[in-house]
């Protein structure tokens, strides 16, 4: 399992999400629909299913969360470290080395980037070995 | 007299009665799972974590016959275990949980990692002590029970050295949570007549079986799309086989949605079933696809 999948992962992450507030909506409508139903024992009721439908949803904030914290924190910090000791030589392109090429990217002047405009998107596509624009 | 030999056999039979067995051995399939899931291939770790885990849920699960005894002979599905019918001594199910669940810890510790022991010891702990006694008074107990049933794939994916904080372990965990919970809600619902007694509180006391039947939805489609996203990392596995974890996951949130929404009154056995059959599945195809790619 290569570590480029983590962008991928990312993605199917988002349509997950996207899926799961959409089934949630709807049984939470549904149980919205039946609320003038009096009483206290009802609202209670109510307010249990509600949030017994939604749980799965809060599930997936917290690891969706959990992992982009984890993982742009974790990745960023051994990035810069391997750059710091002169270590840029990476097998395949890692969603690390993308926020790194993106940083690069942000910090270079026009001139270094002559010519590779879409420097991040060839990357990408090609997922050649990353090394920085001058380089190539 | 009983024959020494017979007699033995059946002191066997009542402590394997005692450990719930078949359901350890699920628990240990899960753990063999998690660590080809990580390696993505079979090792001889592969071997000791998964009878390391097995060993340690057998005592978790002796020590839970223990610990609900008085509470096991007040339900139906229950009130014959060894235990409740004095069959069996409380020290014989005391001492055998402690020698499985130490032989357990043991095993992780010697033969897989620190990391797989700390992971058991923190599955034993949150399932005997936090969730035993928790859901005698809160139906929110079945939230830490979730996260007991989520640690043994984590064991085994830490005994073969995969990293903690990664997707993969994330998904073992959401897979194996977001399954437990509509599990457990089937059990509720398929002996309602034990649960609606009020033994302990659960969520059949305080919503009816309709309102309990919708909550089942969005778990559903919450395993089924965790199955999807597993086929995402699973690059190596051919389409074939990653198409029939989709469909296998299409077909649960099927089924489901005809029995839940559709019919009047589910067939809660063909459910739960149909669930244990296609979490099952699902791991043999994982584990295949690595084993694939590996080859």
């Amino acid at each position: 399992m290569k570590e480029d999948l983590s962008r991928d992962f990312g993605f199917v992450l988002a349509v997950f999400f996207a899926l799961l507030v959409c089934v949630s909506a709807a049984m939470t409508l549904n149980v919205l629909r039946r609320r003038s139903e009096a009483g206290r024992e009802v609202l209670e009721g109510w307010l249990l299913e509600v949030v017994w439908i939604n749980m799965p949803l809060f599930v997936v904030i917290v690891l969706a969360l959990g992992w982009l914290i984890f993982r742009t924190e974790l990745g960023f910090a051994a990035t810069t470290s391997s750059i710091s000791a002169g270590d840029n030589d990476r097998p395949y392109f890692s969603s690390t080395a993308i926020l790194t090429a993106s940083r690069w990217h942000d910090t270079l002047s026009d001139t270094q980037t002559q010519g590779s405009d879409n420097y991040h998107l060839r990357y990408l596509v090609t997922g050649r070995r990353l090394l920085p624009p001058n380089r190539e | 007299m009983k024959h020494p030999l017979l007699a033995l056999v059946a002191r066997l039979r009542l402590s394997v009665e005692i450990a719930k067995v078949p359901l350890c051995l699920l628990v240990g399939i899960s753990a063999l799972f998690g660590n080809i899931f990580a390696a993505g291939k079979v090792e001889a770790g592969a071997y000791y974590t998964f009878a390391s885990v097995f060993m340690l849920a057998c005592g978790g699960a002796s020590l839970n016959s223990w610990q609900e005894r008085f509470d096991d002979s007040l339900m139906v599905r229950t009130r014959k275990r060894p235990l409740v019918l004095g069959s069996v001594s409380t020290a014989h199910g005391l001492l055998q949980s402690a020698l499985l669940v130490t032989a357990g810890l043991a095993g992780l510790l010697m033969l897989a990692n620190s990391q797989a022991f700390w992971a058991g010891l923190i599955g034993i702990t949150s399932y005997n002590v936090i969730y035993t006694r928790l859901k005698a008074f809160s139906l929110w107990a079945i939230l830490p029970g979730a996260f007991c049933g989520a640690i043994p794939p984590c064991i085994g994916w830490l005994a073969a050295d995969g990293k903690v904080f990664s997707s993969g372990l994330s998904l073992l965990m959401a897979l194996l949570f977001f399954w437990q919970i509509p599990h457990f809600l089937l059990i509720i619902l398929r002996y309602q007549h034990d649960y609606a007694s009020g033994i302990a509180p659960n969520l059949l006391n305080r919503l009816s079986e309709r309102r309990l039947q919708r909550i089942f939805l969005p778990w559903i489609t919450a395993l089924a799309l965790t199955m999807i996203t597993f086929t995402v990392l699973l690059t190596e596995t051919g389409v074939a086989l990653r198409s029939c974890m989709v469909v296998n996951a299409a077909l649960l949130v099927a089924v489901f949605g005809q029995q839940l929404l559709l019919k009047p009154h589910p067939d809660y056995n063909i459910l739960f079933h149909l669930m244990n059959i296609s979490l099952l599945l699902f791991m043999i195809g994982v584990a295949a696809g690595r084993l694939w790619a590996g080859a």
